[in-house]
């Protein structure tokens, strides 16, 4: 159903069928013709020799009878064979095509014997029933229904080997309901049949022959008796191998193909099945062949997805199996490092068991010691408070004395005031010593003394005030410094209270501390004991991983034998040779023929 | 300083005024008070007395620098505040310069009395003319780094005269 359209093809098998059918129907009728004429009492009794009888042989009403059957059968021939004339020039029709050829060989037989038939008992008809060599009705269509027979075979067996390539353009690879050819599955028996009948019926002419045969007449015809022996021995002897040919070739054909489904490989886009010439047991055979090689192949399919999941899964198992390896040597060495740190730590546990009874005497001590500290900051929080009621104190006294120095400025101001009124009377003594004149001078030296005694006065009591507001300024600063001091000591207090407070605790943190080390003391010696049992343990599960490693990594080695095994399964299975190209079909089956041509 | 180390020393200067003439030369004395951060001279022979801690009762329809009466010893006396009439700036006098007129009671306010000073003749130079208020001094004179106008107290009391019409 592949093959291209091919008109030159279909135009050489009609050639071919023409002249092939024209000769074998020729061959047929005038080595009959030719026969009854040799052994023919009439001509025997006018004494005609063998090139006299020759006459006889070609009669125009026999070529003319023959040409019309010719061309009758040739019609009909092409007619039966048209869907597969037209499918292989238009590559239509194809299933019309299949069993055209299963027609024919029926239809000529038919033909054949008919024609012969009809001839006959139109010649005997036109001859009032009795010839003039004078053998029967009977024997003479016997022997004419055997010759057209067995050339209506010879045509059967020389057409269906000139449709062998039509056949093959078909490619047909299976046998459909109702495509069955009887004509091949009986060819052999209607050729011996056919064979057995002509020789029979020739065998009863010639009896009749001789019976009858004239006594004037020359001694029997022996040369022309073994001429006819040796030519009828050479036809059926030629169909029977024109037949064992057809077979042949279809053997051949046959076995081509499984040679190349052997030799080819699955799955490279080639037909993986034969092909069928004909509808008979052989083409039985090749389509059961088919239908075996397509199960075979849905296996080889299935072997060869198997096989690629199988190499999948091996190789899946392989991976896994490395990396379970893998993680197993590291969970060996991870559960060689937890043994090796398990036992570190018992070391430093069995260490730590016989620090503990030191570190309960140390908590002892510093109950002890933070005891003593904590009377100490009592004692101390004592004296800071003493110290803030001595600051307290010093503060008042220093306001005190602030106090006094305002007074001390307040006579100061006073004396000021004093001394600015003596200064004014000094001026007005002078003023008025002035307008005695001389009288007045030494009034007015007295005045300027006086003046002299104020400013200095007045001089002494700005120092005064200077000095004063110095120590007012330092009492200020002293009383501000008294503060912050009161303060700091009041913060120092609180202190020492929040550090009574915190000895309190860390008394009892450690008089805890010296209780649990003496619990950490017990709960070691215990964790001792279970870390030497864990490490029993963890020295048996590091055994038992590297028994699995060595398990695993024989594992590891089956599943690369197995991924190894799969893939050349694989290979294997797609390397079997169960199907063949197209492309070389035709030449493999040109080959064939030409082979045995 | 003891009265008797007063009399002492007042005995002990007979010759100082004498030696203070001598070595001045042509001298006059000048009584030097402050006004605010000014200084001004009067002869000491204008001012009778200088008066403090005195309040200051207001007078109406006075020029500015009037700023009102003083009680001294009973009687009143007109104060002229010289901030005023030369800076036309109000002050608080503290003290009361008691001019010596025959037949006026006047006062002016001054912050303090400076000195009752001697000085030279020859370093006393008139007030340039054309300045305001130049007819209201009479010379002028360094004193404590500072140049002293000498007040004419007739001009003074004749503005007054010319403002009350």
């Amino acid at each position: 159903m592949t093959e291209s359209p091919d008109p030159a093809l279909v135009r050489r098998i009609t050639i071919k069928l023409a002249i092939t059918s024209f000769l074998i129907q020729a061959a047929s009728l005038y080595s009959s013709e030719f026969f009854n004429s040799v052994f023919n009492n009439r001509y025997d009794s006018l004494g005609l020799d063998l090139v006299g009888r020759l006459p006889m042989v070609f009669k125009p009403t026999v070529f003319f009878v023959f040409l019309a059957a010719y061309v009758l059968q040739l019609a009909v021939m092409l007619i039966t064979l048209r869907p597969m004339f037209e499918y292989l020039k238009k590559g239509q029709g194809y299933d019309a095509a299949r069993g055209a050829a299963v027609k024919l060989p029926w239809r000529i037989v038919l033909i054949q014997t008919s024609v012969w038939i009809i001839g006959t008992t139109g010649y005997f008809a036109m001859l009032g029933w009795h010839t003039e060599s004078g053998i029967p009705y009977s024997i003479s269509i016997a022997l004419k229904l055997g010759t057209g027979l067995i050339g209506a075979l010879f045509i059967c067996v020389i057409a269906n080997i000139h449709l062998l390539p039509a056949k093959r353009a078909l490619a047909i690879v299976d046998i459909r309901q109702g495509e069955s050819d009887q004509f091949a599955r009986l060819k052999s028996l209607l050729i011996i049949f056919a064979s057995a009948w002509l020789f029979a019926t020739h065998c009863v002419y010639l009896c009749f022959y001789f019976i009858n045969h004239p006594a004037s007449s020359a001694a029997a015809p022996y040369p022309q008796l073994i001429a006819w022996f040796l030519w009828f021995t050479l036809l059926s002897l030629g169909l029977g191998l024109a037949s064992r040919f057809e077979h042949d070739t279809q053997m051949r054909f046959l076995k081509g193909h499984i040679s190349r489904l052997l030799d080819a490989r699955l799955g490279e886009g080639g037909d993986e099945r034969v092909q069928l010439l004909y509808f008979d047991d052989v083409g039985e055979f090749a389509a059961l062949f088919n239908r075996f090689m397509d199960k075979f192949r849905a296996l080889i399919d299935e072997i060869v997805a198997s096989a690629l999941v199988l190499s999948d899964a091996v190789q899946d198992l392989s991976t896994s199996m490395k990396e379970v390896s893998s993680t197993s040597n590291m969970q060996a060495a991870a559960v060689k490092e937890v043994v090796s740190t398990m036992e570190d730590s018992n070391t430093i546990t069995q260490s730590i068991g016989k620090s503990i009874p030191e570190v309960a005497r140390i908590a002892v001590k510093t109950r002890e010691n933070v005891d003593t500290g904590q009377g100490m900051v009592t004692e101390m929080a004592g004296k800071m408070n003493e110290i803030r009621k001595k600051n307290t104190d010093t503060i008042s006294g220093i306001r005190s004395l602030t106090d006094k120095i305002r007074a001390i400025w307040e006579i100061v101001d006073i004396i000021n005031a004093i001394v600015e009124q003596t200064r004014i009377i000094a001026f007005n003594a002078a003023l008025e010593a002035s307008t005695a004149g001389e009288a007045g001078k030494n009034f007015r030296i007295v005045a300027g003394e006086i003046k002299l005694l104020a400013d200095s006065t007045n001089q002494s009591t700005t120092e005064i005030q200077s000095r004063i507001t110095e120590i007012q300024k330092a009492a200020n600063s002293l009383i501000v410094v008294s503060e912050e001091g009161t303060e700091r000591i009041r913060q120092g207090y609180e202190l020492s209270d929040n550090l009574s407070s915190i000895f309190s605790e860390i008394l009892d943190s450690a008089e805890v501390s010296a209780t649990s080390s003496e619990s950490i003391g017990h709960s070691i010696r215990q964790q001792a004991g279970a870390f030497e049992q864990t490490l029993l343990t963890l020295k048996e599960i590091s055994r038992g991983i590297d028994n699995l490693v060595l398990t695993q990594q024989q594992t590891s080695r089956t599943a690369e034998a197995l991924n190894s095994m799969a893939g050349k399964l694989r290979s294997q299975a797609s390397q079997f040779a169960v199907g063949a190209g197209p492309g070389q079909k035709d030449d493999q089956i040109g080959e064939g023929v030409g082979h045995v041509g | 300083m003891s009265a008797e180390d007063i009399v002492r020393a007042i005995e002990g200067m007979p010759g100082q005024e004498v030696q203070e003439e001598s070595a001045a030369g042509e001298s006059l004395r000048f009584f030097i008070f402050s006004v605010g951060d000014a200084y001004f001279a009067l002869p000491p022979e204008s001012v009778r007395e200088i008066v403090s801690d005195l309040e200051i009762f207001p007078l109406p329809a006075c020029p500015p620098y009037i700023p009102g009466l003083i009680n001294c010893h009973g009687t009143p006396h007109t104060v002229f505040s010289l901030m005023v009439l030369f800076r036309n700036e109000r002050d608080t006098p503290a003290q009361f310069l008691v001019l010596n007129l025959p037949d006026d009671h006047v006062a002016f306010g001054c912050t303090e009395a400076i000195e009752i000073a001697t000085i030279p003749a020859a370093s006393i130079s008139t007030f340039p003319e054309g300045d305001a208020g130049s007819r209201h001094f009479t010379g002028l004179f360094p004193f404590s780094g500072q140049r002293v106008p000498v007040l004419s107290v007739p001009e003074i009391l004749r503005q007054l005269e010319l403002d009350l019409g």
